[in-house]
């Protein structure tokens, strides 16, 4: 089914079951679809995250912060309900702030920090602030009682909103970043994708439209106490409806909610009025076991064939590697190791395993800390961090193929050809790299020598002042190694400077310098008929 | 005032050890965040208070029965578990599913009623010099401290307690050398259910259980094991005092609030600082 026609066949399913309900039970008939509208909103927002790669488990930390805005303001602030509202999904986005610092974090990882969030919110809100555990009692305001029909509507706005949010959002570059870092961290952050900046916007768009259901809880309720709206019910419900949806998808918390939200509130809350919410949980439990990806499936943006204007290319500069010393788990791996490649020039970089070879490009790209020296892109310090290194002209591969398995092979090259305004260039990289006739499949489907080529378009498609090559050759037939040592040749001629890492005693014919690594120091650095003389010397 | 918090501390620190320990060991053996294991403690403290107060058995056979019934809680998960495509993922939703059911169980069983143990002799005080403490608290401290000095041998000495720790280093390397991964991962989600159901007994014994506390206690678990880094009886004891006597302090100086808000903010802080980043595996 088409996305457009999914969108309106599953939106007339909603409005036919909330006006059969309204005509059949009333005031309470109007009360479900409220919360079911309520509830669609919280999946849909909730679900906003899991497009970024994020897991929230403390959902409940941005609705109680709603909630609790929106009651104190209209309580105490005497503040029209419509103003108030404004500040309440507000908020939520500072209830969001304190977990910038765990975006970097793994999903699971990032769950847990928001359970924890939301949890000591609560103490915080009940404890400290002014709120106290009491909580508030609101006044009748006009239109804003229970479930009257400005609330309703609201609730609807917000419902269809946080959908079609969702759908703009993984229609935008931010959406693609999101994707791309849900797919590979690692080899986002080698495009210069920046991981917490791009993951702030969803966590902030989810927060703000969760404190906003959370303020219209409050006027749905007629009461808010703090222990019931940071309860551990409005991360969970979410949660499970989302999932139940299609996390993935930005219908899956609404389809979700249809089909879990009425069997709950009308035919297994009146049969156990104290175990009701067990359904949830069963729900969840064969969801995981039978169908893990949910009901409707994923929504993988795609990257459309001209997405940014064209740019020129960056301009070549030098790198310099001044006496960097790494260590890794408390041991040197790198000491004092120095050099410089002009524009235009390759180093090859030789050594055994365990030579250093993998952590000095590994410190080149910003992955890990230098304990000592330094690293200058163009005679100026390189910026820190991957992202920002990459971003300033700092292209890598990577020993094992990392692409991005959602996206085609067209799309894998096309993201980092975005990034450097190159979309142009996209075709005739593939055809380049003998990667044409693949170009439609999924390189999550491709073999490792197909993943290697895919490395390479990927890395010259960000037409990069600096590029290292971790052995770049390995797993490749002849032919196909002699097709890319012909383009990484072609890029040098462009004015980029290469550091190249091959296992093995050869130095290759393309190597402008060499430098042999044993044990992280520097065992040789000179050129290779240097190289070659120290070698065939007689031991004395 | 002082030396009575530190030492109230110091008693609900070993028992937070205690309700960590088996976590920690699913954690590092089974790779699984399990956010049911509050509702294990809960189960266990439930089977005490029904084995004592409805059948009159004595506290340790029923303490007994209430670790055999997380034993075969927990034996459950992993047929579950393996069939996750992500289990760090999809682990804490389906365990957060499984909290919830046994959640709704525990509500449909024992009702949102308070339990706690019948008074008596056990409520004595023992007084340390300046310190006041209850017998049962004395007794249910050192309970749990013995139990995980057990724990811990187990783990050093015996023959299982070198392939669970074979296991929670490197799966691969442990098979190599003929341990099977899948029955250590068994052995530790039985051991990790049975210490979290004989830590809710030693709870039962101290103060009230409700069907709503699961999470805090899973919390609490979760400060331990992370604040504590491995299933060890030292770092798992000194994690536990550690939180329980900041807890103890944050109660006597800001109020009862803030007791959750200790461990939360253990934990959320531990993952700021140690957590595993995205780019975390260079």
């Amino acid at each position: 089914m088409r996305e457009g026609t999914r969108f309106f066949v599953l939106w007339a399913v909603v409005c036919s079951a909330a006006g059969f309900a309204v005509a059949s039970m009333g005031r309470f008939g109007l009360n479900v679809v409220a919360f079911g509208l309520l509830y669609a909103a919280l999946a849909t927002s909730w679900s906003w995250l899991r497009a970024a790669g994020l897991l929230s488990l403390g959902h409940s930390a941005f609705f109680g912060a709603g909630a609790l805005t929106q009651a104190w303001l209209v309580t105490s602030g005497r503040v029209s309900p419509w103003l108030a509202l404004g500040a309440s999904a507000a908020a939520g986005v500072l209830a969001a702030l304190p977990l910038i610092p765990a975006l970097r974090l793994r999903p699971a990882s990032f769950g847990l920090a928001t359970l924890s969030w939301a949890v000591l919110l609560k103490g915080l809100a009940g404890g400290v602030l002014a709120f106290g555990m009491e909580g508030f009692l609101l006044p009748s305001a006009p239109g804003f009682e229970g479930a009257a029909l400005p609330v309703v509507a609201t609730l609807a706005v917000l419902a269809l909103a946080s959908g079609f949010g969702y759908e703009l959002f993984l229609r935008r570059p931010g959406g693609r970043a999101a994707a791309a870092i849900r797919q590979s961290p690692e080899t986002t952050s080698s495009l210069g994708i920046d991981l917490v900046g791009e993951r702030w916007r969803p966590l902030a768009l989810s927060a703000a439209a969760t404190a906003l259901a959370g303020a219209l809880y409050a006027h749905l309720t007629g009461s808010v106490e703090t222990a019931v709206v940071f309860s551990p019910a409005f991360s969970i419900l979410p949660l499970v409806l989302g999932m139940l949806g299609g996390a993935l998808h930005p219908l899956g918390g609404l389809l979700g909610t249809l089909i879990l939200y009425p069997v709950d509130e009308l035919i297994l809350r009146p049969a156990l009025p104290h175990a009701h919410t067990m359904a949830y949980g069963l729900a969840l439990f064969a969801l995981l076991v039978f169908r893990p990806q949910g009901l409707l499936p994923a929504r993988i943006p795609r990257i459309p064939a001209s997405a940014a204007p064209p740019r020129a290319p960056r301009a070549p500069f030098a790198l310099d590697v001044l006496g960097l010393t790494v260590r890794r788990n408390g041991a040197a791996v790198l000491t004092d190791v120095g050099f410089t490649v002009e524009p235009g020039e390759i180093l090859r970089v030789l050594g055994p395993n365990g030579a250093g070879k993998t952590s000095l490009l590994l410190a080149i790209a910003g992955r890990i800390p230098a304990a000592r020296g330094a690293i200058l892109f163009g005679r100026e310090p390189s910026p820190r961090g991957a992202a920002a290194r990459a971003r300033r002209g700092l292209g890598r591969t990577f020993q094992a193929p990392t692409p991005f398995p959602d996206w085609t092979v067209r799309e894998n090259v096309a993201i980092a050809a975005e990034r450097a305004g190159n979309l142009g260039g996209v075709d005739a990289l593939l055809a380049d790299l003998q990667l044409t006739a693949l170009r439609d499949r999924p390189a999550g489907q491709l073999s490792v020598g197909e993943g290697k080529r895919l490395e390479i378009a990927r890395v010259l498609a960000l037409r990069p002042s600096v590029l290292l090559l971790d052995e770049p050759l390995a797993g490749l037939s002849p032919e196909a190694s002699e097709r890319v040592s012909g383009l990484i040749d072609d890029l040098r001629r462009k004015g980029t400077a290469v550091v190249w890492v091959e296992h093995g005693p050869a130095p290759g014919r393309l190597a402008s310098q060499l430098l042999v690594l044993e044990g992280g120091l520097i065992r040789f650095r000179g050129s290779v008929e240097e190289w070659e003389a120290a070698r065939h010397a007689p031991a004395s | 005032m002082l030396l009575q918090a530190v030492a109230s501390g110091v008693t609900l620190g070993l028992i937070y050890a205690g309700v960590g320990a088996g976590f920690s060991l699913i954690l590092s053996t089974g790779r699984l965040t399990n956010l049911a294991h509050g509702e294990l403690v809960l189960v266990g403290g439930y089977i005490l208070f029904v084995l004592c107060h409805g059948f009159g058995w004595p506290w340790p056979a029923a303490l007994a029965v209430a670790a055999l019934g997380g034993a075969l809680l927990g034996i459950a998960l992993p047929p579950l578990v393996r069939r996750l495509p992500r289990r760090e993922v999809d682990g804490l939703a389906l365990t957060l599913g499984v909290a919830f059911v046994l959640q709704n169980l525990l509500l449909l069983g024992a009702t949102a009623t308070y339990r706690v143990m019948p008074g008596g002799a056990w409520l004595q005080t023992v007084a340390l010099g300046p310190v006041v403490l209850s017998r049962v608290t004395l007794v249910a401290a050192g309970g749990a401290a013995a139990a995980l000095v057990g724990l811990d041998l187990w783990l050093r000495f015996s023959w299982t307690g070198s392939g669970l720790r074979a296991v929670s280093q490197s799966r691969p390397a442990a098979a190599s050398l003929g341990i099977s991964p899948v029955r250590m991962e068994r052995v530790a989600f039985l051991a990790g259910g049975a210490t979290a159901a004989a830590a809710g007994g030693l709870v039962l014994l101290t103060r009230f259980l409700t069907p709503g506390e699961g999470p805090a206690w899973t919390l609490v678990a979760l400060a331990v094991a992370f604040l504590g880094g491995r299933p060890a009886a030292g770092a798992l004891l000194a994690a536990g005092i550690g939180l329980g006597v900041a807890e103890s302090f944050a109660t006597v100086l800001a109020g009862g609030a803030w007791r959750e808000v200790v461990a939360s903010g253990s934990v959320l802080l531990w993952l700021l600082v140690r957590g595993r980043t995205l780019l975390s595996d260079a």
